[in-house]
């Protein structure tokens, strides 16, 4: 048996390489499992941490003299952690379990004998990514609501707006991931895409706050769109043309992500 | 002589269960000596506390004129170690396994570097140099771990189970790699349950199990004690012979029931196949050849070895 | 390290062997150092987004009684997490993985060298990534202009301590650990100490009966230690928190020193 097999052996949910073991801990923060607990941790552990820290403890000191946010610091950050959250599961979950399906433990190798196309398998395989988060932010946006962030009847459609977001990364990813041989570089998409993705993407703050061109370039993320779309949601303060945009606009990295994955699948494993 | 090792009332103990019971050997410096036995006779666990990785629970060991608990830095100085599993630094790849390893003893970089392509040759592995281990098979890695053994020009090699697991052609490849150290005067330490492996290697024995020695001397000294000159190999439709016991006791002969054969002790085969056949015993197959230690251990403990 | 130097066969400690262990993993890490490299730029991050970002929405804090700009209150907190997490990448999963995955460890106690040289050298090469993690962060924040007093200086060898503390704690929470998942619970516990740790915001901004828990918490102690050094303000409390960290230092790499003896030499 090689390292991968013995190791996919001991842990039948997720399997990694050596190397993918020597980066295992650069992705800790945002290592979200498949299993239910997975989705327990994130639906409610996360929440709830956050929440109490930075919504409730940090925006003491933002709301302390009237802030710029129009509403309070707690109100503004529950939808932006909901969607960045959906970012990080998605951006995961398409990269070292994505990987171990296509290459470590050979199931979508298998699956292909079957008369399941390739088509379905892209498919099925950034759906089920969503399908589990969906889950996941049921709940999250469940503690949102405890806490009092819900404040228009749209706001039910944030576990559905989030698992946009959480695709709109989830489908480039698995598309870049089909291609690639190893995992090593696997480390700096979370660390030069994900992390600042996190912190720059309007959940914390306004990007307004940014320099002009990080401004700019946060706009073209589908992060800022999925935040604004769920903060949207949740004030209920909508307007036709920007919730649109912000659906339209990540919808369309699902598309071509899916339209990659599909490529890379085919070439990878040459059907 | 001097010995290499010597154990007197050797004892390890794990909780209430105890894997050596007193055990005691000599290893000659020079020779090669094995450790034969079934799985869980107390060969890894014996291995273990000359090594100087497990402590002794009671009795006493020498190794290479040390004792254990005191020098184990300085025993495992002159050591070299081939452990039942490779554990290979899949980290790196097989010269870089070498290199670090001498690190591990202080060897200079410069001299492990050459030491590493020097053994990387005699193990016939100087292609695979710049490979990662993983993709190495079973009997590559085997002779990289001999190497990785060889680093520290040791004065005492112990191997545990060398050849187990490996094909036929890696076995004997491997065998003449050891036949090379030991003509270049290391003294060999090794495990084993493949009799016919301390029969080609070794020039004295001793037969383990459950914790104690059964027998100990040279590979024919312990034959022509324990057994037969020959042994014949009889086959029946039915599993067994009812005749072919009181038969047996009738004309003095020894014989051993297995599942699927019975062994009939005889210096001459071929006289008592004739004798059995005269008596009315009729076997489907049959066949005649030299004792092993194999047959040694069977006549020890009424077991076989890899049972 | 006097505690360790001797294990039950007493075999002591040579001065240069813990030292391989550095090598061994400088050698394991060369064709992928960029990822230890990479991972000095992820507080950076933090700290232009929390500091900067975040600055500009909370304004000034208030610390002790003293105005300062939020970028610079936050700067040494999250100086200390980097140092944490420096010294906990390679004492957790990593280390698991030369303990019970692939046996490492077996295979160089074979060696001369000894269970104290392999956790001292494990441990050592842990704090040095911690604390480039940390020298990094340094240099960054006094490119920013968030440093203000020379006292600055001695965050780094106060940095090398919390990485001490992280390491050895790691190295003991990963002799509990009996498969992959098990260390699911890991950012589960980083998680809470990371957003807990008064980086964020000072510990009066904590319910009164929540102070004394933060506090507990060891990244605390050195976060609390760091801002101290870092706004040139410290006091006899900070020899509080350096008697702590040396205190749990101590403490759990004896402790996981004495796990470690029957994981690997039984």
């Amino acid at each position: 048996m090689t390292a991968v097999e013995r190791i996919a052996a001991q842990s039948a949910e997720t399997s990694f390489s050596r190397s993918g073991l020597l980066h295992f801990f650069e992705y800790q923060f945002v290592r979200l499992r498949t299993g239910w607990r997975g989705i327990v941790v994130t639906g409610v552990f996360t929440p709830v941490l956050f929440l109490l820290v930075m919504g409730l403890g940090l925006g003491e000191l933002v709301d302390r003299d009237a802030n710029e946010l129009g509403t309070s610091y707690l109100n503004y950050i529950g939808p932006g952690l909901l969607a960045t959250t959906a970012m990080q599961w998605g951006s995961q979950q398409a990269l070292w379990p994505t990987m171990a399906e296509i290459r470590w433990e050979g199931g979508y190798k298998a699956a292909l004998v079957t008369p399941l196309t390739v088509a379905e398998l892209a498919a099925g395989h950034i759906g089920w990514i969503s399908a589990r988060f969906f889950m996941a932010g049921v709940l999250f946006s469940g503690v949102l609501a405890g806490f009092g962030i819900a404040q228009s009847w749209w706001f039910l459609l944030t576990p559905l707006a989030a698992t946009l977001t959480c695709a709109a990364f989830a489908a480039p990813i698995a598309a870049f991931t089909s291609l690639q041989g190893n995992d090593h570089l696997f480390p700096l998409i979370m660390r030069f895409v994900v992390i600042p993705l996190l912190l720059f993407s309007g959940a914390f703050f306004p990007i307004t706050n940014l320099p002009a061109v990080l401004e700019w370039i946060a706009r073209l993320t589908p992060s800022w769109h999925g935040v604004e779309l769920c903060r949207d949601l949740s004030s209920g303060d909508l307007a036709l043309g920007s919730t649109a945009l912000h659906i339209l606009y990540p919808l369309a990295f699902v598309l071509v992500g899916y339209i990659g994955t599909k490529a890379g699948i085919k070439k990878t494993l040459g059907t | 002589m001097t010995t290499a090792l010597s154990a007197v009332d050797l004892r390890k103990s794990f909780g209430d269960f105890e894997a050596v019971k007193g055990i005691s050997f000599e290893v000659p410096t020079g020779q090669t000596f094995s450790i034969l036995g079934p799985n869980g006779a107390g060969k890894s666990s014996t291995m273990k506390m000359v090594t100087t990785v497990s402590p002794v629970t009671s009795g006493s060991l020498t190794v290479l004129g040390m004792d254990p608990t005191t020098n184990g830095r300085a025993i495992r100085a002159r050591l070299g170690v081939v452990p039942q599993e490779d554990i290979l630094d899949s980290e790196m790849t097989v010269r870089e396994n070498l290199v670090m390893y001498s690190r591990y003893f202080g060897i200079s970089w410069a001299d492990a570097r050459t030491k590493a392509d020097e053994l990387l040759k005699f193990v016939q592995l100087a292609d695979r140099a710049g490979d990662k281990v993983e993709p190495l098979s079973g009997g590559m890695k085997r002779r990289l771990t001999i190497a990785r053994a060889l680093v520290n020009d040791p004065s005492l090699v112990l191997l545990d189970e060398p050849t187990t697991g490996l094909d036929p052609q890696a076995r004997h490849l491997l065998w003449d790699r050891l036949y090379q150290l030991k003509e270049q005067g290391v003294s060999l330490l090794l495990t084993t349950h493949y009799m016919d492996e301390a029969e080609q290697l070794a020039d004295r024995l001793i037969i383990m199990d459950n914790g104690t020695i059964s027998a100990e001397g040279s590979p024919t000294q312990l034959i022509a004690e324990h057994c037969s000159k020959e042994v014949v190999e009889l086959r029946f439709d039915n599993r067994t012979s009812p005749e072919l016991q009181s038969v047996a006791e009738q004309s003095g002969l020894r014989i051993e029931n297995l599942p699927d054969r019975t062994l009939v002790y005889a210096d001459d085969g071929d006289a008592a196949l004739s004798h059995l056949a005269e008596q009315g015993v009729h076997p489907t197959g049959t066949l005649i050849r030299r004792a092993t230690l194999e047959d040694v251990f069977l006549a020890l403990t009424g077991r076989s070895l890899n049972e | 390290m006097t505690a360790l130097s001797n294990d039950s066969s007493g075999r002591s400690s040579q001065s240069t062997a813990p030292f391989r262990m550095v090598e061994r993993n400088a050698l394991a890490w060369r064709h992928n150092w960029w990822v230890i490299a990479s991972g000095a730029f992820e507080p950076l991050f933090y700290l232009l987004g929390l500091g900067f970002g975040m600055g500009a929405l909370v304004g000034a804090i208030d610390v002790n009684g003293v105005e300062m700009p939020y970028k610079n209150f936050v700067a040494p907190g999250l100086m200390a997490s980097a140092a944490m997490n420096g010294a906990v990448f390679d004492t957790t999963m990593n280390f698991w993985f030369k303990l019970k995955q692939e046996r490492t460890f077996d295979a160089i106690l074979n060696t001369p060298l000894t269970l104290t040289d392999i956790v001292v050298g494990e441990l050592g090469w842990s704090v040095a990534r911690g604390a480039i993690y940390a020298l990094f962060f340094l240099i960054a924040m006094a490119a920013l202009g968030l440093t203000t007093s020379w006292w600055v200086l001695l965050t780094l060898p106060a940095a090398i301590l919390i990485a001490w503390m992280f390491g050895s704690l790691g190295i003991y929470f990963t002799t509990y650990m009996r498969t992959w998942t098990d260390f699911d619970f890991l950012p589960l516990i980083l998680m809470p100490l990371f957003l807990a740790s008064t980086t964020f915001f000072t510990l009066q901004t904590y319910p009164t009966w929540a102070r004394p828990i933060v506090q507990a918490t060891p990244l605390y102690q050195g976060a609390a230690l760091l801002r101290n050094l870092s706004f040139g303000t410290p006091g006899w409390n900070d020899v509080g928190h350096v008697v702590y960290m040396v205190v749990l230092s101590a403490l759990c790499t004896r402790a996981a020193s004495k796990r470690l003896g029957p994981l690997l030499q039984s």
